[in-house]
C-alpha cells in the first residue's frame, strides 16, 4: 500500500437555478419538474498519489481543480465516486479563512489553530514559533483589521504550516506577502517535501509545479487531460494554452512593409510551405528538440531579372515572440529562376516546448520590401521529453569547484 | 483503513477527525461524542462569539450587565407611570406570591415579573435569529476548512446563554433590593441550571433548522424576524396566563413550548410558593424537556441530511 491518495471515478455535479424562486418551485413540485441547469465540475476522475510524492494540479480557471481540492479536503462532497486519503490531511485552500477582523493577530492565530484541530494549550506552546515565522513583530497584538492584506496572509500561512500533516493539500496560495516571504513559503513547502510528506499542489505557476512536483495532473473541463511526469505535462499544457490564447497569424501580416501595389500580377509569390522530417513526405505537426526538420518553400517569380528575391523563414511563438529567423539574404544564398523550392534544413532543432508558427516571406534584393508571405498550414508543436525551461536548448555542461578551506594563518 | 487499499469510506469526513457513522436520522446520538471531541473548538467559538459582540466597545463585557440593569428601570418607569395600574394582572399574580403584604410595591413586582420572562426569551430569540446566519454567514469557514459545522450554531447559543446568566445575576440583585429575595429559595435555584440546559437543547435544535433553511431559502432570516416577534407576544412575557379573562385559552397556550419554559423559569425565580414536590411544578419542566429533545433530534436530522450541500450552496 504505497498510495497516500486514491481517487476512483470521482464526479461532482453542481446545480444552478435561474432564480432562488425556481429552487422553491422545484422542491414544491416533489420531483415532477426541474428548473435547474446541471454542470459537471468533475467527471470520472481517477488517479493515485504515491506516498511521499508531490502531485501538481494544473488547468484553466473553472476546469475543476479547486473542486477536486475541496472534495479531497472534505469541505465539499462528491456526487459519485470514491477517494481515500491514507494519513492525516491538512489543507490550505485559503489562508486565514477563519480570521475575524476585530480580534488581534494573537487571538486569530490561536483560534485558527483550534479550528484546525489543535487544543488551546498546544497552540499556546506553538505560539512563539508561529509568531516568529510570521515576522509580524509587535503587530501581533493589533486587531486584524489594521493589517495589510499581505500581513494577514502571512499570519494565515504561518498558522497553516505549523501543522504536521501526512498529506498536505495546497490550493494556489503562494501569492503571499513580499518576495522575501514568498521565498520562505516555498522553502517551507520544500521542507515538507523533504520530510517525506505527500503533497497535492494546485498552482498556475508552471514553474513551481515543475520544481516542486514529480507528477502533474492536467484537468480540463472536469476531466483529466493528462497525468504524468510534471515536466512533460506542464509543457503540453503550456503549448495547449498558448494555442488557445493568441491568434498569432494576424500578427505576422503587419510585420514587414508591403511591396508597392499595382505590380501584383508579376510579383514573386509563395505557392506552398511545408514542414516535414527529412526523408518523409508527411507534414510534421509535432516534434521534439534535437530532431531534424526541413522547411520547404515553393516560390514563383515571373520576372527574376526585375525582381531579385530572397526567402526568409521564421519561427514565431504564439505569444508573438520571434524565436529565430533565417534568410537567404543573411546567409548569402541566391534564389534564382522563375520557380523553385527553397529548403531550409535544420539538422537539430534547438527550440524547446511550445507551439510555433512557421512563416515564410519573399523579400526584395536588399531585404526591405516584402512581396509575399505565407504560414505553414499547421502550427509546429514542440514537445520536450526532458526537464528544461525556456525557449532554446543550448550546449552546456557543469563544472563544480569546491572552495578549499583556508586554515588559520599561523 | 490504511491497509488493504479498500476505498469505501469517504475520507474527507475524517480529515479533521470529524468521524461520522450514523445516518442523519440517528445522528443526534453521536452528537454528544462529536461535540465532546471538538469541545475546545466549541469553547473557543462561543467565547469568540461573545467577545465579538462587545469587542471595540469601551465598557466591553460590562454591557451584558448594564443592559438588563437599564432595562429594568425602563420597565419600572413605563409600567408605573405610563400604563395605568394593572389591577387584573396583580389580582391573579399576587395570589401566587403568597404573602401579599410583602409586595406593596406592585409596580416593582411587575417589572420583576417582566424581567424574569424577558431574560430567557431574549436569549432564545436572539440565538435563533442569529443562527439563521450560522451557516451562510460563515461561508468562508464552511467552504475553506473541513470543519464540524454543527459547532457554529451551538457556539452562538452558548454565547447568548452566557448573556442570560449575566442578566439573571442582575435580576437577582433587583429581587434582593426589592425585598423579594428569597422569593426563590436557594434550593429552588438549583433547578435553574436544569432549565438553562433544556433551553439550550431546544434553542440549538431550532437553530440547526433555521440555519439549514437559510442556506436554501434566503428569506428565512426575514421571515424569522417577524415570526419571533409574533411568538414573543404569544408567550406570557408581557401578560400573565393566570388572569381571569384568559382562563378559557390556557389549553391553547400549552401548544407553545416557550410557554412551558417561561412558566418553569418563573416558578424557579419569582414564585416563592411553588411547591417543588408537586407534579404541577415539574410539569412545565418535563413538557419542555420532551419538546426540547424532540426539537434537537429533528434539528440534527435536518441539518445532517443537508450538511453535505452547504458548501455548494453558499
Amino acid at each position: 500500500m504505497n498510495h497516500a491518495i486514491e481517487v476512483r471515478g470521482l464526479s461532482k455535479k453542481y446545480k444552478s437555478y435561474p432564480t432562488p424562486g425556481h429552487r422553491i418551485l422545484e422542491a414544491l413540485s416533489l420531483g415532477q419538474r426541474s428548473f435547474h441547469r446541471e454542470h459537471w465540475a468533475l467527471r470520472d476522475v481517477d488517479f493515485d498519489v504515491a506516498k511521499g510524492s508531490a502531485l501538481g494540479i494544473i488547468g484553466a480557471n473553472g476546469a475543476g481543480k479547486s473542486t477536486l481540492m475541496k472534495i479531497l479536503s472534505g469541505t465539499t462532497f462528491q456526487t459519485s465516486g470514491t477517494f481515500a486519503c491514507h494519513g492525516r490531511v491538512s489543507s490550505m485552500l485559503e489562508l486565514g479563512a477563519g480570521f475575524h477582523a476585530e480580534f488581534s493577530g494573537r487571538e486569530n492565530l490561536i483560534m485558527n489553530g483550534i479550528m484546525m484541530g489543535y487544543s488551546r494549550r498546544e497552540m499556546l506552546e506553538k505560539f512563539d514559533e508561529i509568531w516568529e515565522f510570521s515576522e509580524l513583530g509587535a503587530f501581533i497584538e493589533e486587531p486584524l483589521r489594521t493589517y495589510s492584506s499581505g500581513m494577514a496572509m502571512r499570519l494565515g500561512f504561518s498558522v497553516a504550516v505549523a501543522v504536521d500533516p501526512e498529506i498536505l493539500i495546497i490550493d494556489e496560495i503562494f501569492a503571499v506577502g513580499d518576495m522575501h516571504f514568498q521565498k520562505k513559503c516555498i522553502d517551507k513547502i520544500y521542507e515538507f517535501r523533504e520530510r517525506g510528506k505527500t503533497i497535492l499542489f494546485c498552482s498556475h505557476s508552471l514553474y513551481d509545479i515543475r520544481q516542486l512536483c514529480d507528477q502533474a495532473l492536467w484537468v480540463r473541463d472536469g476531466r483529466i487531460a493528462r497525468h504524468g511526469d510534471a515536466t512533460l505535462v506542464t509543457n503540453e499544457y503550456a503549448a495547449f494554452e498558448r494555442a488557445l490564447d493568441i491568434d498569432a497569424k494576424a500578427v505576422v501580416e503587419g510585420d514587414l512593409p508591403a511591396a508597392p501595389k499595382g505590380a501584383k500580377e508579376q510579383h514573386p509569390r509563395i505557392t506552398e510551405v511545408r514542414v516535414y522530417r527529412p526523408g518523409s513526405e508527411e507534414e510534421c505537426r509535432e516534434c521534439s528538440p534535437g530532431e531534424a526538420l526541413d522547411v520547404a518553400v515553393s516560390y514563383e517569380n515571373p520576372d527574376p531579372s526585375r525582381y531579385p528575391i530572397h526567402i526568409g523563414i521564421g519561427f514565431l511563438r504564439s505569444d508573438q515572440t520571434l524565436c529565430i529567423a533565417n534568410s537567404t539574404q543573411f546567409d548569402g544564398v541566391a534564389v534564382p529562376g522563375e520557380s523553385g523550392t527553397a529548403v531550409l534544413h535544420i539538422p537539430r532543432l534547438q527550440l524547446l516546448s511550445g507551439t510555433f508558427v512557421v512563416f515564410c516571406v519573399i523579400l526584395d534584393g536588399p531585404g526591405i520590401h516584402r512581396y509575399d508571405n505565407r504560414m505553414a498550414k499547421q502550427d509546429l508543436v514542440v514537445l520536450s521529453r526532458e526537464r528544461n525551461l525556456g525557449l532554446f536548448a543550448q550546449d552546456h555542461r557543469w563544472k563544480i569547484e569546491v572552495a578549499r578551506e583556508v586554515g588559520p594563518i599561523s | 483503513m490504511s491497509e488493504g487499499g479498500s476505498i469505501s469510506a469517504p475520507l474527507g469526513e475524517r480529515a479533521y477527525g470529524v468521524h461520522r457513522t450514523l445516518p442523519p436520522v440517528l445522528a443526534v446520538f453521536e452528537l454528544p461524542r462529536i461535540l465532546w471531541e471538538h469541545r475546545e473548538l466549541v469553547k473557543a467559538m462561543a467565547r469568540r462569539s461573545l467577545k465579538a459582540r462587545f469587542r471595540g466597545s469601551v465598557l466591553g463585557l460590562l454591557w451584558p450587565l448594564i443592559h438588563p440593569f437599564c432595562l429594568f428601570w425602563i420597565y419600572l418607569f413605563v409600567f408605573s407611570r405610563i400604563f395605568p395600574s394593572r389591577k387584573d394582572f396583580f389580582a391573579s399574580e399576587l395570589v401566587l406570591l403568597g404573602d401579599v403584604s410583602q409586595v406593596l410595591r406592585d409596580n416593582y413586582y411587575f417589572a420583576v415579573y417582566l424581567f424574569s420572562g424577558i431574560l430567557a426569551w431574549t436569549a432564545f430569540g436572539e440565538a435563533v435569529h442569529r443562527n439563521a446566519q450560522a451557516i451562510t454567514g460563515n461561508g468562508n469557514l464552511i467552504k475553506k476548512m473541513a470543519f464540524p459545522s454543527e459547532v457554529m450554531p451551538l457556539a452562538e447559543c452558548l454565547a447568548t446563554l452566557a448573556i442570560q446568566v449575566f442578566g439573571t445575576s442582575v435580576f437577582l440583585g433587583f429581587m434582593f433590593v426589592g425585598g423579594l429575595w428569597p422569593a426563590p429559595g436557594p434550593a429552588q435555584l438549583l433547578i435553574w441550571p436544569i432549565l438553562l440546559v433544556l433551553q439550550l437543547v431546544f434553542t440549538y435544535g431550532l437553530s440547526l433548522i433555521v440555519g439549514t433553511l437559510q442556506v436554501f431559502l434566503r428569506d428565512t432570516d426575514h421571515i424569522l424576524g417577524v415570526l419571533i416577534t409574533f411568538w414573543m407576544f404569544l408567550t406570557p412575557i408581557f401578560w400573565s396566563p393566570h388572569i381571569e379573562a384568559l382562563q378559557g385559552y390556557v389549553g391553547y397556550f400549552e401548544w407553545n413550548p416557550m410557554f412551558h419554559l417561561i412558566q418553569a423559569y418563573r416558578n424557579v425565580l419569582i414564585h416563592p410558593g411553588c411547591d417543588w414536590l408537586s407534579w404541577e411544578a415539574w410539569r412545565p419542566v418535563l413538557v419542555f424537556a420532551g419538546v426540547g429533545l424532540g426539537m434537537l433530534w429533528l434539528g440534527v436530522w435536518f441539518f445532517q441530511s443537508k450538511r453535505k450541500r452547504f458548501a455548494d450552496e453558499i
